[in-house]
């Protein structure tokens, strides 16, 4: 990738949204100033953002596309296709577009019984009830785009912390797209742990009044920060609500299992048992 | 043959819609189809079978502009089934949320969205890069004001988007004395950089005065929450304002026995309208322009606007400048909560229950209503968003329409320009429309 602080050429950069909830392009936006300047500066240019500007069609070969939302619609597959012909370096932003996001969580259903809730008369086989007068095909399944396309860079997040995108949009401007990696959002927690496990998993409805020094799992409340990859600052647990995996699993995890957190593990047995008993 | 005149996709505009413009066999104008192809992502089903306490949180990500208003419209609906009140100093909380969650979304709509028609000439320069070569001070002033407005969230909710802190029973952080502090001082300087919002706005109600009072305009019904002396987002009756000029105040549960929806082939948005008056009457309105129509707030701008555009306005072009005195009435109430204080205590444990709840809020673009059932534990059993662009869908079909009949009048198909076209999407801009929320609406039941 060349880097636009030793060619002087403007990035040229596009950004698309596929099935997601702007949450993304809102956080670029978030970058703010920073992102003022490097249009100002001519470090980047924007050729193509639907939100944004009114340039319908990209028609130019870029260097770098960002892509929010994952694939849900034949048309999305269409445009994501065509336009990672033209770019030089694909980026998934945010989690939607990196594992397929809230909308994927729904393949477990079959996307039948989700059409069926909303266009309530509509029948198994035959979607009958479903607006498709010049409207593209819903796939079966809600996929993140490297199904599709091969990606360079994955930027994780629901949606990328802003300041998460301006340290990539800098480290692209240098010619690098990656920058600091923390392994998990533990890591990065400032909650103290004495390494011992709940006695018991609790509802959060149930204590009102948490400690908010101490680890969310140790005082029986599942949070996903030991299995979720770090970066975002463990912004949820810091504001006293458990971290929900939002970025995604934690690349050291070898496996994805329970084992992963043996205290949550152990807990979860413990809860069973006494209600069994 | 009919020939369709496509603009495709609508931009400027958060999701995926297009205009399929309509003439007949002699090439003259017949109709315009709003058409929204993004498709619906499933929440209504997600909500299915999670704990309700979860809920609020991923109903969050609904939507990426108004994921306060979708995050306490839900929690409020979870506790409504659940028979919980949430302690005073939570209520104030999520009010704040939803101001700065206002905030940003106007913000970013002024200024990025809607401006650059207004205040650039050249179609390649309409954006907000165009923007910053002409009217920098703007564009710089607006970027500080969004800031503010997340950086609120983010004190209150823990993030800048979709926030975290929000259960049933109330939140799980307050405001210690810093964070008090850094959000004074923000107002403080919000209240400065405000005025050159105003200063525009106002420059461009001067110069355009006839397009925005005529261009695009309809005649509707109009929804909102009953405006108190401040901008009121959460916590007051629903009020209907009719076209022939009558108030009907009522509980926000009744919404379901005034509407009907219907659904056409072309779209993913279902098309709402007031039951009474039928289909062809029945047009309404939510959002900023349905507020402003029926608040008393002590504003200059408003009083320059009622001069323009005599309330109740119909005048579409109208909804920008509404906004623009909500972002200064949203700072004033910021404040007002803050100075009142907030305690300590903001959440109470809570019992769920099998139940029925109802939440409403008004977001940045309107009315936003989410429903669920629960069980006995709490696990939801029924799930329903009808979400503010959805409400406007036929209104801005309609609009479109109206601007379009004005500009093709007399007009061969052949003729069309790039500048006719450009105008029509204007008109649908003035709604902000937010296509990722609008197609999360499920059914409109009888009694909700
Ligand atoms: S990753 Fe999250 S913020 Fe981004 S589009 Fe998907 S749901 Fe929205
Ligand atoms: S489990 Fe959650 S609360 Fe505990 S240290 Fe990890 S991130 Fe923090
Ligand atoms: S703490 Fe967890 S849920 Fe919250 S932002 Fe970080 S990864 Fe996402």
């Amino acid at each position: 990738m060349p880097s636009q602080e030793t060619t002087g050429v403007a990035l040229k950069l596009a950004t698309l949204q596929l099935c997601g909830c702007s949450g993304c392009h809102i956080s670029l936006l978030d970058v703010g100033q920073s992102l003022i300047d490097l249009v100002k500066n001519k470090q980047i240019q924007i050729k193509y953002s639907q939100i944004l500007m009114d340039v319908k069609n990209l028609e130019e070969k870029i260097d770098i596309l960002l892509v929010e939302g994952c694939v849900l619609t034949e048309h999305d597959e269409e445009i994501l296709k065509d336009y990672t012909e033209l770019a030089e370096k694909i980026v998934a932003v945010g989690s939607c577009a990196c594992f397929g996001g809230p909308a994927a969580i729904a393949n477990q259903f079959g996307r039948a019984d989700v059409l069926k809730i909303m266009f309530p008369d509509s029948t198994f086989s035959l979607i009958s009830n479903v607006p498709s007068h010049n409207l593209p095909t819903i796939h079966e399944f809600a996929c993140p785009i490297n199904i599709f396309v091969d990606v360079d860079f994955y930027v994780p997040g629901c949606p990328p912390e802003s300041e998460i995108l301006r340290d990539f949009l800098t480290a692209i401007v240098k010619g690098k797209g990656s920058f600091g990696y923390v392994k998990t959002v533990c890591d990065e927690c400032p909650c103290k742990r004495t390494g011992e496990s709940p006695s018991e998993i609790k509802r959060i409805i149930d204590v009102a009044t948490l400690e908010p020094d101490k680890c969310l799992v140790e005082q029986g409340i599942i949070c996903m920060g030991k299995m979720t990859m770090g970066g975002c600052g463990a912004k949820c647990p810091k504001a006293g609500a458990p971290c929900e995996g939002c970025r995604g699993f934690s690349l050291s995890l070898k496996e994805v299992s329970p084992s992963d957190a043996p205290e949550i593990k152990k807990a979860l047995i413990s809860s069973t048992e006494r209600k069994n008993r | 043959m009919t020939k369709t005149v496509y603009i495709d996709p609508a931009t400027r505009v958060e999701g995926h819609a297009k205009l399929n413009i309509q003439f007949n066999d002699a090439g003259a104008f017949e109709k315009v189809e709003f058409q929204c192809y993004e498709p619906p992502r499933g929440f209504e089903r997600l909500f299915i079978g999670m704990i309700g306490e979860e809920v609020p949180r991923l109903a969050a990500k609904i939507c990426g502009i108004c994921y306060s208003a979708h995050c306490v419209a839900a929690v409020q609906a979870i506790e409504n089934a659940w028979g919980v009140e949430p302690p005073e100093d939570a209520i104030k909380l999520r009010e704040l949320m939803l101001l700065a969650n206002l905030l940003q979304s106007h913000i970013l709509h002024f200024t990025f969205l809607a401006m650059p028609d207004f205040l650039c000439d050249n179609p390649q320069e309409k954006n907000f890069v165009g923007l910053l070569n002409k009217h920098k001070e703007l564009v710089e002033a607006s970027v500080k004001l969004r800031a503010v407005g997340q950086k609120l969230t983010e004190i209150l909710g823990g993030r800048q988007i979709h926030p975290a802190t929000v259960v049933p029973g109330g939140m799980t952080k307050s405001l210690n004395k810093d964070e008090v502090e850094k959000i004074t001082a923000n107002i403080n300087e919000a209240k400065v950089l405000v005025e050159t919002l105003k200063n525009c706005a106002e420059k461009v109600m001067e110069a355009k005065a006839s397009l925005l009072e005529k261009f695009g305009k309809i005649d509707s019904h109009f929804l909102c929450l009953r405006q108190k002396q401040h901008l009121t987002l959460c916590n007051a009756d629903l009020e209907l304002s009719t076209r022939d000029g009558r108030i009907i105040v009522m509980k926000p549960e009744k919404y379901s026995k005034l509407v009907r929806e219907r659904v056409v082939d072309y779209s993913f948005i279902k098309q709402p309208y007031l039951d009474e008056t039928g289909l062809e009457d029945g047009l309404i309105r939510v959002g900023p322009l349905a507020r402003v129509n029926r608040c008393e707030w002590n504003n200059k701008l408003l009083r320059k606007f009622d001069k323009a555009f005599p309330r109740p306005s119909q005048s579409t072009l109208a909804y920008n400048i509404a906004r623009t005195i909500e972002i200064e009435e949203c700072l004033k109430r910021i404040e007002e909560v803050i100075n009142d204080g907030v305690g300590k205590h903001v959440r109470e444990t809570v019992k769920p229950r099998e139940g029925h709840g109802v939440g409403i809020v008004e977001a940045p673009r309107g009315l936003l209503f989410h429903c669920y059932s629960t069980d006995r534990q709490g696990i939801v059993t029924e799930a329903n968003v009808i979400a503010p662009t959805t409400q406007n869908a036929l209104a801005i079909e309609k609009s479109a329409e109206a601007a379009a009949r004005e500009r093709f009048a007399g007009k061969a198909y052949e003729r069309i320009t790039r500048d006719d076209l450009d105008s029509i999407e204007m008109v649908v801009r003035a709604y902000d429309p937010c296509l990722s929320c609008s197609v999360h609406l499920v059914r409109i039941k009888r009694g909700l």
